[in-house]
């Protein structure tokens, strides 16, 4: 089956509250590519703009200039129903807050997602059985997430993100919180994703993310410092 | 992108994720639907009585006669010599035709309306000194039978009670005295007079032209007497019931947009949250339109939660406090006391009239919050 190739930002700047006294520029006139294959990690100081930098990729804020293209696909020139649908089947977003439903069980947070596609209950629950199964949380399946520690649900938040089996991963902080066992093991689970052809896009200050990690974009206030292979 | 085998309706999914958004969180339900409970069921209550009264009062008016005569002078009622029950009779399109007097009367504190009726076949009334009460009104003046009944403004007038009419007898037959025609004439001090006549038509001669060459004849006994036909009975007391049905909707209107405030106040203490959720939502792929229709799904869910708890809570009102406080409004003379059973008709309009009343009040609140989450971009809305 094929994959998403290419991700790429021209010329991107994001300014905060333009034209007040709060005015603050997250992301200056940035260029960069992101291909399939391998992670790419984005690092760089607190405030240098990685998160922003995420959720101008992932359709879930615009840039107020340059455009984002997925596939060659300017996002820039969608509508909000066919952002929605890109959201939706192309893109997961691994959050580094905390966002849930509370009340609901693990296992429906983890799916949600999909009921607009018309997925049913029972089936919903396999397909997020299948991911949490694989990040060691199977047990929680049924709790409320408000009942997890800060590591099980950043990673119920990674099984919400790779259910609908998107073609961009976008992961602030995947590790954030969690032990090296666990660690690893999403690590491992991203590398793979990446493996089948997924663009799997990180922002981490974890140094073993940095070591799993194929190429690298570093950024400082909001500009892009170095873009190339990881070295040790 | 993931296989879609078996997926059904979008519309049914999301349909199953409202009702669980909209049940998750039991205190904030529990107070939202108390709220529009504590809204909606004095309007319940209030529109149970007015049909439960207009019901009683077009039932009697169905079975009553088919003309209503008063005398009439100086552009008001008055009395009529009891002899035009006679030249009623005398027509021969009149079935039958009967006087009586109602008149109201003090017994002690007690206001009561005292109906005298005069004797005819088939249909039995008081003896001479014989009384006849209502429930409410036995009840009200602690008499049972047996007992003497004494009128204050006629302490001579002294009538044996001699039957209390059932409880189940109507509403409006729970608060009279009812007496012998004579035994009226003698307490108002009219002898030989009526101040009601009754007249029913032959079957096969009741028509408008029947019933105008009846009137005609009555109006040439040269009494001075209004004549009404049940249709313009009916058609007074409807518009009596409806003049009181809106007087009620405008208090009701006032009470609930001063309410209004209060439960937006209640019902959006998670706005932020509820506005943080969209944002997720929207972030996972979720369109305006999905949001949107979740956000009718939900509030739909918790209108007929609370509408249908309000007429509930209503019918308890009703048949277990006699609609205290609102039945007063609707009933005159209620607030004498008395055992009395407040008619009361729950019919289908007050409850969809409720609900839409639940949905507009809900959807103030969550409509305009949710599309405004719904069409900023996810980031705004979850930041």
């Amino acid at each position: 089956m094929s994959r998403c190739t290419s991700v790429r930002l021209l010329a991107v700047t994001k300014v905060f509250q333009p034209g007040t006294s709060g005015e603050s520029a997250a992301l200056s006139n940035l260029t960069v590519s992101f291909e399939s294959g391998g992670l790419h990690l984005v690092w760089g100081p607190s405030g240098s703009g990685k998160t922003t930098l995420l959720t101008i990729v992932g359709a879930l804020d615009a840039p107020t200039s340059g455009d984002v293209t997925i596939d060659g696909l300017s996002l820039g020139g969608l509508s909000e129903p066919e952002l929605c649908r890109l959201r939706r089947h192309r893109i997961g977003f691994l959050f580094q807050r905390p966002f849930f439903f509370p009340g609901m069980p693990v296992w429906d947070n983890v799916s949600i997602g999909l009921v607009s596609d018309g997925f049913p209950a029972r089936r919903r629950r396999e397909i997020a059985a299948g991911w949490l199964e694989r990040l060691g949380l199977i047990d929680k399946l049924d709790r409320p997430p408000e009942l997890l520690s800060g590591g099980e649900f950043h990673r119920v938040s990674l099984a919400r993100a790779l259910v609908a089996d998107p073609d961009v991963i976008l992961a602030d902080e995947p590790t954030a919180q969690l032990d090296a066992e666990n660690s690893t093991n999403v690590i491992a689970i991203l590398q793979e994703r990446a493996a089948a052809g997924c663009v799997v896009i990180v922002t981490s200050h974890d140094p073993t993310v940095r070591r799993s990690a194929r190429r690298l974009a570093q950024l400082d206030h909001g500009r892009l410092i170095f873009s190339g292979e990881v070295s040790g | 992108m993931i296989d879609s085998t078996g997926c059904i309706s979008p519309h049914g999914t999301l349909f199953w994720t409202s009702l669980q958004l909209a049940v998750r969180h039991p205190i904030r339900l529990g107070v939202t639907v108390a709220c529009l409970v504590v809204v909606l069921t004095p309007f319940l209550v209030g529109q149970a009585i007015l049909e439960g009264v207009r019901a009683e009062a077009f039932e009697s008016v169905d079975s009553g006669p088919d003309l209503f005569v008063t005398g009439y002078e100086y552009g008001r009622n008055a009395s009529m010599p009891e002899k035009l029950v006679r030249h009623a009779v005398a027509h021969p399109s009149v079935a039958a035709a009967r006087g009586r007097i109602v008149g109201r009367s003090y017994l002690g504190e007690t206001l009561a309306t005292v109906v005298g009726l005069e004797a005819s076949p088939g249909r039995p009334v008081p003896a001479k000194g014989e009384a006849w009460l209502g429930h409410s009104v036995a009840g009200l003046l602690n008499l049972k039978v047996g007992d003497e009944l004494a009128f204050a403004d006629q302490a001579e007038i002294r009538l044996i009670v001699t039957r209390i009419l059932p409880i189940d007898a109507g509403f409006a037959t729970s608060r009279l005295i009812i007496t012998s025609l004579t035994d009226a004439q003698t307490l108002y001090r009219t002898p030989g007079r009526i101040s009601d006549l009754q007249v029913w038509a032959k079957s096969d001669l009741n028509s408008a032209q029947g019933l105008l060459a009846i009137a005609a004849h009555l109006r040439g006994s040269q009494v001075p007497i209004r004549v009404q036909t049940r249709k313009m009975v009916e058609d007074y007391v409807d518009r009596g019931f409806t003049i009181k049905g809106g007087s009620f909707l405008a208090l009701y209107l006032v009470a609930f947009a001063v309410v209004i405030p209060s439960l937006l106040v209640t019902t959006g203490f998670g706005l932020s949250v509820r506005r943080q959720e969209i944002g997720l939502l929207k972030a996972l792929g979720f369109s305006v339109l999905d949001v949107m229709e979740m956000t009718f799904i939900e509030t739909s869910i918790v209108s007929a939660l609370a509408a249908g708890l309000a007429f509930l809570v209503a019918w308890v009102w009703l048949r277990l406090l006699g609609g205290a406080l609102v039945a007063s409004l609707f009933v005159a003379g209620l607030e004498q006391g008395g055992p009395v059973v407040v008619p009361a008709t729950f019919g289908p309009l007050p409850l969809l009239t409720g609900l839409g009343f639940s949905f507009l009040l809900l959807t103030t609140g969550a409509a305009f919050t949710a599309y405004r989450a719904a069409i900023a971009r996810p980031m705004e809305a979850l930041r």
